[in-house]
């Protein structure tokens, strides 16, 4: 705005007012100047009026001179001066009527001719009498007396010639003056009308200034009034996208978000009466007409309100897309398990009929995938959407779980229809494929649950499902189970004791108790079983039968297994200590090992690997497998292969009892067979049992296998396995399973004992 | 008037003494072509004739030759009464008071023959370096030139304007 008053016209110099200006300091200066330069010519005029140069001044001093010659002739001729005096008085008036007048002749010029001539006849006179003496200077006088008379007379009137001489000097000074005035005020009179006109011009050059400053600052006043106003709407549409901005995002409508806007807007913009509509996805502004909006103003609001739903619906747009993919499995469509509980949640109390849910997995699915790659897996999960797809209506839910696990949820009227429901769709979705050459036939595990809506509650169904698809895939394939209540207590119940076994691990709740294995033809220890104990808070010591099922249950079984290993590794390793002191020239940990544990092929390997870190020697090691771990393929039987090469010994735990064909123990890596318990028991064996001990005895020295019997409770049992030449025992006889703290004061105590009866 | 009484008395007292500046036989003037009518010559004062009077505390003559003798310079002006390049002899008007030792405030008044007077502080004339001119072109200074001496000014001089401190025909220098 500045720039604008500075660039306008109206304070422009005119070329009219520097002239005005000039003429005006030249009068002055002239007015100044010449008051500078007068000062001289008044000092000359004054100077000139009473100065012996002055013309009247020149005729007075030589009217003066002029007397005082005829008074000295006087004297003369009286005697009282001499003619020299004379001489020396008309001297002195030469010198006067020599000074040059104004005019440049001398004053004698401006004399009278009478005057000249008169002192001519004067001057005759001094001449002619320098030497007449007194007596004679009168008649010499009288002679010259008519010319000495008329000459006083020209004297006289020479007052007159004065006079008028500096009349006219006065004149001429006065008429200088006049004229110098008169040019003086001529010039005064010049500066003071150019000084007026330009005073006057520029009053009105700075009246018209003000008027066109006053206009240009109410205009830019107005301007600034509605830039002010575009600022705070900018500011308030800036709040209003921020807003927009940080809104959190739900599913609603165009126009809930229409309300939303509307009153944001109205309190951004203080228009109460501001109105947002929304038309599908756009949005309409309209403004009060009262609102006294300029229109550059509503354009604004208009554009940033337009800019803030575009940069909205693009929010939106991701919104909605990231909603549907967090809810959404990718590969099928169908929802997934966030997906499904926001649709439950959303349809919970919209129905009244009663509700089958099929939690449907997919029977060896990990396997297929693991073995024929993902892709494959994902092409096989595609046609079982697909037909799941094609088997669903439109009242029903379908979602995927997870990789292998679907649920689908359908109304049903009654617990019978919705068993129908799910046997037909476990029907209709088997199907064949094929991979390579490989025929694959799909089949299905379905855990129903069937509810009321009214009692519903997603997790708590998406629970159920788990519990009875859990339940459905204890079958092998194609299984069915239909969650109950009583089944998901079990169900719970086994979870717990799964939780309490991992817990007991963790915490080392696990013990091993040994039980010695005594040689009874020598009467010393040999070694020990270990035997696995838990002490189980709140339930005290467990025996292996209170919890190896579960174990077994809930594949912990190569995990304990690895602790039972370690552990009774170290109680080996321990035993060096104690081995001179109870003079054991040898001593062996039994240790038992389940099936699972040695259908792993890295079994051996580790197991040699742990003896060797333990520095425990092989041959004080006894692995002790069931009949039954034989029977479980080539990988058992070559690990024990492994194990028997490395010197570790082999031996059958519980022989007798499985199915072992007796013929084919030849064929195995076995040096010990323990005899099961169950043939031992006292006065309860019968003649059978007798014969097939001796049996086993028999094949056992064929083989150049050792006999454990393990169980001896009596001496009845003893006396008979020692006449069977069965001599290595164990059993409550002489030991229950101690804990290792105990069990070196046992075998101590037991060498003592040995010692006193010999 | 008052200027004519002193003159007559100063030419009566002269004629009284004998007049000391005044040559005891005049001769007989001759008439002369000058610019003031026919006019005759008037000789100047002897050597001895006592030209000038200073008075104060004491009085002091000086003779022409005396005057002279302090010594003069040349000095080239425009006369401002005749109006012509006339060349003087001077005397520095200061020197005159060397030995009386005056203030520099004192009056000094400068007395022509015809008694007209000129009056200023010994400051005034000595700082506007009054000069006592004895001679004109080398010759004494007629006495129609406002001889035998006479007060001039250099051009360089302030008083070179001042027309009524240029004194004709000085006669004395009266000390106050």
């Amino acid at each position: 705005m500045i720039d604008r008053i500075r660039s306008a016209s109206f304070l422009k110099i005119r070329v009219g007012q520097v002239a005005l200006l000039i003429v005006a300091t030249i009068g002055i200066g002239s007015l100044a100047g010449w008051s500078v330069y007068s000062s001289t010519p008044h000092q000359v005029e004054k100077l000139s009026i009473l100065a012996e140069s002055n013309d009247a001044a020149s005729l007075a001093y030589s009217q003066r001179e002029s007397f005082n010659l005829a008074l000295i002739i006087e004297d003369w001729v009286r005697g009282e001066v001499v003619i020299r005096d004379v001489e020396i008085s008309r001297a002195l008036l030469g010198q006067r009527l020599q000074v040059k007048l104004v005019n440049g002749n001398p004053t004698y010029d401006a004399m009278t001719n009478s005057y000249k001539a008169k002192l001519e006849e004067i001057d005759k006179f001094i001449i002619a009498n320098s030497t007449t003496p007194l007596s004679g200077r009168t008649s010499a006088f009288n002679k010259l007396r008519p010319n000495y008379d008329l000459f006083l007379t020209e004297t006289r009137r020479m007052s007159k010639a004065i006079q008028e001489e500096s009349l006219k000097q006065v004149n001429k000074v006065v008429q200088n003056r006049t004229r110098s005035e008169f040019y003086q005020s001529g010039i005064l009179l010049i500066t003071i009308l150019a000084g007026l006109i330009l005073l006057v011009w520029l009053v009105r050059d700075l009246a018209i200034a003000f008027r066109k400053a006053k206009f240009i600052l109410q205009e830019e006043q107005l301007k600034l009034n509605s830039a002010t106003q575009m600022l705070e709407i900018s500011r308030a549409m800036d709040r209003f996208q921020s807003w927009i901005t940080e809104m959190h995002l739900t599913a609603l409508t165009s126009s809930d978000f229409a309300n939303l806007f509307e009153k944001r807007l109205q309190k951004e913009l203080s228009l109460a009466a501001l109105r947002v509509s929304a038309s599908g996805d756009s949005y309409k502004i309209e403004f009060p007409v009262d609102a006294g909006l300029e229109e550059i103003a509503s354009k604004l609001v208009r554009a940033r309100f337009a800019d803030a739903i575009k940069q909205h619906q693009s929010r939106l747009r991701l919104f909605v897309e990231a909603e549907y993919r967090a809810s959404h499995d990718f590969l099928t469509g169908f929802l997934n398990e966030r997906g499904l509980s926001i649709a439950l949640s959303n349809q919970a109390g919209t129905s009244e009929k009663m509700l089958a849910a099929l939690f449907i997995d997919v029977d060896r699915f990990h396997r297929i995938n693991d073995s024929m790659g993902f892709e494959f897996g994902d092409s096989v999960m595609t046609e079982i959407a697909s037909r799941m797809n094609k088997l669903s209506s439109s009242e029903d839910l379908v979602a995927r779980l997870n990789s292998d696990e679907f649920v689908f949820i359908s109304p049903v009227a009654n617990e019978a229809q919705a068993r129908a429901k799910a046997l037909a769709l476990q029907s209709d979705m088997q199907f064949t494929t094929h991979h390579s050459d490989i025929e694959l036939n799909l089949t299905f595990t379905i855990g129903l649950v069937v509810y009321a809506p009214a009692e519903f509650n997603p997790s708590e169904l998406i629970h159920h499902g788990a519990i009875a698809l859990n339940i459905a895939n204890r079958q092998i394939r194609a299984g069915f189970a239909i969650y109950s209540e009583v089944q998901g207590q079990e169900y719970v119940e086994s979870l717990a004791e799964e939780f309490a076994i991992r817990q007991a691990l963790k915490l080392n709740e696990f013990e091993l108790y040994f039980q010695p294995v005594i040689e009874l033809s020598t009467n010393q220890v040999m070694g020990g079983e270990a035997l696995i104990r838990w002490n189980r808070p709140g339930y005290g010591v467990l025996l292996p039968n209170e919890f190896l099922s579960k174990v077994s249950d809930h594949d912990l079984e190569i995990e304990l297994g690895d602790w039972i290993i370690e552990s009774a590794l170290r109680f080996r390793a321990n035993a060096r200590l104690f081995q001179e002191e109870l003079s054991l020239d040898s001593f062996r940990v039994g240790i038992n090992v389940e099936a699972s544990q040695i259908r792993r092929s890295d079994f051996a390997d580790k197991l040699m690997e742990s003896v060797q870190k333990l520095n425990v020697d092989a041959t004080d090691v006894s692995i002790e497998i069931t009949e039954h771990s034989l029977t479980d393929g080539d990988i058992a039987l070559q690990q024990l292969r492994k194990l028997k090469a490395s010197n570790f010994v082999i031996a059958i735990d519980d022989f007798g009892t499985g199915y072992s064909n007796l013929s084919q123990v030849n064929s195995l890596p076995i040096s010990v067979l323990k005899i099961d318990r169950s043939f031992l028991i006292p006065g309860a064996g019968t003649s059978m049992d007798r014969q097939l001990i001796l049996d086993i005895k028999q094949l056992a020295d064929n083989l150049k296998l050792r006999v454990v019997a393990e169980g001896v409770e009596s001496v009845e049992v003893e006396k008979f396995l020692v006449d069977s030449g069965i001599t290595r025992v164990q059993g409550f006889l002489y030991s229950p399973p101690l804990p290792e703290v105990n069990f070196w004061g046992w075998v101590r105590d037991f060498k003592n004992s040995q010692s006193l009866h010999a | 008037m008052k200027r004519i009484i002193p003159v007559l008395l100063a030419v009566l007292l002269l004629s009284a003494c004998g007049g000391a500046a005044q040559p005891k036989a005049s001769p007989t003037p001759t008439a002369s072509k000058n610019p003031y009518g026919s006019g005759f010559k008037v000789s100047p004062p002897a050597d001895s004739d006592i030209v000038l009077t200073i008075k104060g505390a004491s009085t002091i003559n000086f003779t022409m030759k005396q005057l002279r003798d302090l010594g003069t310079s040349q000095i080239t002006i425009q006369e401002p009464f005749v109006k012509a390049k006339q060349t003087f002899g001077v005397v520095n008007f200061k020197s005159l008071f060397d030995s009386l030792k005056i203030a520099q405030n004192a009056s000094l008044n400068t007395v022509a023959l015809n008694d007209y007077a000129f009056k200023a502080t010994a400051k005034d004339f000595f700082n506007n370096q009054a000069l006592l001119a004895v001679s004109l072109n080398n010759a004494p200074i007629p006495m129609d030139a406002g001889g035998p001496i006479r007060l001039v000014f250099n051009t360089s001089s302030k008083w070179f304007t001042n027309l009524d401190a240029w004194n004709w025909s000085l006669r004395s220098v009266e000390i106050a």
